[in-house]
């Protein structure tokens, strides 16, 4: 056995440097997969005409897609089309002036508003029609049932879920070093090439990927125990 | 920017090649499932007898597994399976092995982290009583557990197990960065002589759709026909 602990360590200083942009990734792709995800579920749920037909087709088309393949597509059309689009809208911007870290984003979002909307309309689903029409025998209107009698109820069920996802697309953002993003990832494989230390630099950057997974665990269940506390037992 | 960025001639030229390469992911779905199926088993019962000391380190290798990228599983097994063989046999057993040997041991150690915590429900899920009957018809510990326990697990286990194969296709796209010629490896091969890899993306991504879809339907059909005309069972009694 020949693995060199010093290059470990080299390897896991160098990756936890990148941490924020990993961070950074994820807190934009799940932002915005929750807010085209609501609208998703909620187009999905409600039935609303045509509309829903389309979100059906986003999400089974999303969820299939392998997202390094969406990864590559879009990095590859970035490459190519980027200055003739920013021309057509008289952006000064050029291909160079962006960074890969958008492209990425772009690319996670994707599969992660299609993920999204799946869970946000399985907790959605979770509460009784008995609910809105008790809210509506009192006299609310929807919107107002919704967020004083739905949403309380459905968020019981959707923060295990939603950690679930955070922790899930963590993990996919290290696909961005197909593109050639710098994060956690491509961050512990800096010196690999130099010493060939390939086993170590992946070992440094599973053991910064699984801590943060843990800190993402540990911030859901303290959330889950504030949502759930005026439940009798916490679910 | 040239005009000939993308031509359904060429869409329809790559496809067969393409699919013709789909086997491959296929493959790699059914043997990772298998053996995640048997070493998901064996946490899930390290799990619900506590073993001493086999307990926590199965603990320990589930939240590994789920907390890390399946990327990194490849290449940990990729560069650690031959330094673990030179340890144990003194030399390099698998420097000629097959590289989808790699991938299948990947993908199986990664999804068995997930599917341990499922079969646990499942197995739970069957009530004590059936175990009670089966040793007292006369049946041994593992009789009673592989004829009377598992069967019945296994029918709550299957929607969970199926909807965790459908996502595992997708996710078999990243045996090509081992060398593995899969449907991804074969778009870089294309791309290589011809300068075009857009049209074999799309030629992947309509296969990897199509076999989601047709995967869920199957599922679905099974689910039913496993039900008996019974209540569906969602893990939960």
């Amino acid at each position: 056995m020949n693995i060199k602990p010093e290059l470990i360590w080299e390897a896991f200083k160098s990756a936890v440097s990148y941490i924020p942009i990993t961070l950074l990734i994820t807190l934009v792709v799940v932002v915005i997969g929750l807010l085209f995800g609501i609208i998703v579920a909620a187009i999905r749920t409600y039935r609303v005409p045509v509309l829903s037909h389309a979100a059906d087709g986003f999400v089974i088309i999303f969820k299939a897609m392998p997202i390094n393949l969406i990864l590559v597509v879009s990095s590859l059309l970035f490459v190519t089309h980027f200055n003739s689009i920013a021309s057509f809208l008289h952006l000064t911007v050029t291909v160079r002036d962006v960074s890969r870290i958008y492209v990425g984003i772009f690319a996670l979002s994707f599969p992660a508003i299609a993920q999204m909307s799946e869970f946000i309309r399985g907790s959605l689903l979770s509460v009784d029609r008995g609910q809105y029409e008790a809210g509506y025998t009192v006299g609310l209107t929807f919107l107002q049932t919704f967020r004083r009698i739905i949403l309380p109820q459905m968020m019981l069920v959707f923060v295990p879920s939603l950690t679930g996802i955070v922790i899930a697309l963590m993990k996919a953002t290290s696909l961005v070093i197909l593109i050639g993003v710098v994060d956690v990832m491509n961050g512990a494989l800096k010196y690999a090439n130099l010493y060939f230390s390939y086993f170590e630099a992946y070992l440094a950057a599973a053991l910064v990927y699984w801590g943060l997974s843990l800190v993402i665990e540990f911030l859901g269940k303290s959330v889950e125990k504030s949502i759930g506390r005026y439940r009798g037992d916490p679910a | 920017m040239n005009s000939d960025f993308f031509s359904f001639e060429r869409l329809l030229d790559y496809f067969p090649i393409i699919l013709s390469k789909f086997p491959v992911s296929l493959y790699v779905v059914v043997v990772s499932t298998a053996l995640a199926l048997i070493l998901g088993t064996v946490l899930a019962m390290i799990r619900i007898r506590k073993i001493p000391v086999l307990h926590q380190l199965a603990g320990v290798y589930i939240s590994f597994v789920r907390g890390t990228p399946i990327m990194i599983h490849l290449f940990l097994v990729y560069y650690g399976l031959p330094l673990l063989l030179n340890a144990v046999f003194g030399h390099n057993i698998a420097s000629g092995w097959n590289k989808l040997i790699f991938v299948f041991l990947a993908y199986g150690l990664n999804e068995a982290g997930f599917l341990a915590e499922h079969i646990r429900a499942a197995i739970l899920s069957v009530p004590r009583g059936q175990t009670e009957a089966g040793l007292m018809v006369g049946l041994t510990g593992y009789q009673t557990f592989r004829r009377i326990v598992l069967p019945q697990a296994f029918r709550v286990l299957l929607p969970g197990l199926s909807a965790m194969v459908v996502s595992m296709l997708p996710a078999t796209a990243l045996a090509y960065l081992l060398g593995v010629t899969d449907m991804m490896g074969m778009i870089t091969t294309i791309s290589y002589s011809s300068q075009h890899s857009l049209e074999g993306y799309a030629d992947a991504a309509i296969i990897f759709i199509a076999a989601s879809i047709i995967l869920e339907k199957l599922s679905a059909i099974l689910i039913k026909k496993l039900n008996y005309g019974r209540k569906s069972v969602d893990g939960s009694l």
